[in-house]
């Protein structure tokens, strides 16, 4: 029996994070074909081939949810992952990969909407980090009844997130803290010296991942007040000395995370307003649209485009592993394998903090280690001599709809259940009433499953298109993705076998 | 210093936008291309790119290796997606006897 996981997210009172969910993927697998395009023909003959499957736990011949042992399960998970791109090696067109990659649809009028709903948007952030500081300060102390938890834990971790890499990257212009410097000069103190990249923006990423779970950050209104006003300060005085673009480009984690998954959406930002992309274009794409204005290109002090570097395109893997391996950390806390770790190692006297900071970096170096390591055996089942940093760089925008699909498991159910809430809450700050809280059909425990192989497809696509430019004729790309889809095989393994577990309460910080 | 995305080899591969120039680390016996500069490992891999990026370069006798090796790659991925199609088939075999028999 498989269950759904909620990690270290607020375990709001009296609210059991955890669902019984029905997982039938063949089930999941005719959901997929219904919304998939171009990816239709891949999706399409995988339900063909789930047909049987669907016919035994269909409606009418079983009125149970089904329930598949995790074992099944998991090797359902990676056999999708293996037939997806099985079957996208029968897409070796140039042309048709180019193509597919390249159709781009420019919204008319939305050069007048960006300017002035930035504007507009930007207003709703100060705004909401305004009320966040507020009421956590002088809101109810009860986690799932303040307003501030609620905004940044469900509407803005979840749910914004959510629609960045669904719809597009507003957060540069949501940026409450980026609103906060905009009264500094542009020009920084100090220049960042090249090798630096945006490794600061990774440290930034694991140290604010860190905190969220051996803190009480995700449920004590007053320290998350504390951190929301250090993270302010820190904007104000990292971009005083930096400088603004090299502090939003290179520093702060929060808008390179949403830079990095606003790519895998439908809606990128160029020189004269919006335009529409087939989803994942924008990580496949040989020229992906124009300026991405707010944050994607490096500029040097004269404004000048700086020439992308290794060292800057090796940092960026770097983050982009990060982003992948912080998503199942914060599962992996939550399971009762963890805690068989942690628990022995407190009681032998070793500090928890210190076990989780632990965790934290061998994983991380664990996962950079396994995405280097499989770059660099492309060289030998590809036959190139490309650099394995070449490759690695080259490919790791594939792993970022992994990550997308894993957060979208995570959070959408978490959102859906305390959106009410949030609504409450904001409706009236500093004393909620009754607050609700929406209870999810049974059925809705299939969504988290599918979101992981739907990103994890999209991977395997993206890779797919980029194996095209960067090798000659037909075999070579595909051949040479064959230990990227061994990593994936694997990983989405362990994903699942995260989702399934039942969250577990450590009760050790 | 030289912007390595303006090399004089005006037809190095284009790497996407945002993508440093690719490099190449050679540590046995290369085909360079002649137009390019770019390494291959084998002379099949190296007709196949110079027939894809550089057409306008190849002569008579060139342009006929290319079409052959083409043909060649051809018949090897269509023998290549005949052990796709069998292991699709023994995988979809494996899954429905899994829920089927096993499971139920």
């Amino acid at each position: 029996m498989t269950k759904g996981s909620c990690s270290s997210l607020p375990e709001f009172e009296g609210v059991s994070a955890r669902e019984s969910s029905g997982q039938s993927l063949a089930r999941a697998s005719v959901g997929i074909a219904r919304h998939a395009s171009r990816l239709g023909l891949v999706l399409g003959v995988l339900a063909l081939f789930s047909a049987p499957v669907v016919g035994h736990g269909g409606p009418g011949l079983n009125s149970e949810p089904v329930e598949t042992p995790t074992w099944l399960f998991l090797l359902t998970g990676g056999g999708v992952i293996a037939v997806s791109f099985l079957l996208t090696s029968f897409v070796t067109d140039r042309a048709t990969l180019e193509g597919y990659h390249e159709r781009r649809l420019s919204l008319p009028g939305t050069e007048a909407l960006r300017t002035w709903g930035s504007r507009l948007v930007a207003l709703v952030g100060v705004a909401g980090f305004a009320a966040i500081v507020a009421v956590g300060f002088l809101g109810p102390d009860a986690a799932n009844r303040n307003l501030a938890v609620l905004l940044v834990w469900v509407v803005w971790w979840a749910g914004f997130t959510a629609s960045v890499y669904l719809f597009g990257n507003s957060w540069p212009a949501l940026d409450p803290f980026r609103s906060l410097t905009r009264l500094l000069p542009a020009d920084g103190r100090i220049d960042l010296p090249d090798w630096v990249g945006t490794w600061p923006s990774t440290a930034g990423l694991l140290l604010l991942v860190w905190l969220e779970v051996v803190s009480d950050v995700a449920s004590d209104p007053g320290q998350l007040t504390v951190i929301v006003l250090v993270y302010a300060a820190a904007t104000v005085l990292g971009s005083f000395v930096v400088g603004r673009r090299a502090w939003v480009q290179q520093v702060d984690p929060i808008a390179h995370v949403f830079r990095v998954y606003g790519r895998v959406a439908p809606i990128q930002r160029t020189d004269d307003g919006l335009e529409l992309v087939v989803p994942g274009a924008a990580l496949a794409a040989r020229k992906t649209g124009t300026a991405v204005a707010d944050g994607g290109e490096l500029e040097n002090a004269a404004g000048d485009e700086a020439e992308t570097t290794q060292a800057l395109a090796v940092s960026e893997v770097g983050f982009i592993v990060a982003l992948l391996w912080v998503t199942s950390f914060d599962g992996f806390v939550a399971t009762a394998t963890w805690r068989d770790i942690v628990v022995p190692l407190a009681e032998a006297g070793f500090p928890p903090r210190l076990a989780y900071f632990g965790a934290l970096m061998l994983g991380y170096a664990t996962f950079l280690a396994a995405y280097w390591w499989a770059s660099k055996l492309v060289r030998r089942t590809g036959q190139t001599f490309l650099s394995t940093p070449t490759i690695a760089i080259a490919f790791a925008p594939a792993l970022v709809p992994i990550a997308a699909g894993y957060h979208l498991a995570h959070y959408l159910p978490y959102f859906l259940r305390y959106l009410p809430a949030a609504v409450g809450a904001t409706l009236s700050p500093l004393s909620p009433g009754e607050l609700l809280v929406l209870s999810l059909p049974g059925w809705f425990g299939m969504v988290g499953p599918v979101a992981v192989l739907l990103g994890h497809v999209l991977g395997v696509w993206v890779a797919h298109s980029r194996a095209f430019e960067l090798f000659t004729g037909k075999l070579q790309p595909i051949r040479s993705q064959y230990p990227f889809v061994l990593v994936m095989v694997v990983y989405t393994g362990v994903s699942l076998w995260l989702l399934a577990q039942p969250a577990v309460e450590i009760g050790l910080l | 210093m030289p912007n390595p995305t303006h090399s004089d080899r005006s037809s190095r591969p284009e790497a996407p936008r945002g993508h440093p120039t690719y490099e190449y680390a050679v540590d046995s016996d290369a085909d360079y291309c002649p137009t390019c500069g770019q390494p291959f490992r084998t002379d099949h891999l190296l007709t196949l790119h110079r027939g894809e990026r550089h057409p306008e370069t190849l002569d008579e006798a060139e342009q006929e290796h290319y079409d052959e090796v083409r043909d060649e790659e051809d018949e090897q991925l269509f023998i290549f997606h005949l052990k796709v199609v069998a292991a699709i088939t023994l995988v979809t075999f494996v899954f429905i006897y899994s829920y089927t028999f096993v499971w139920l």
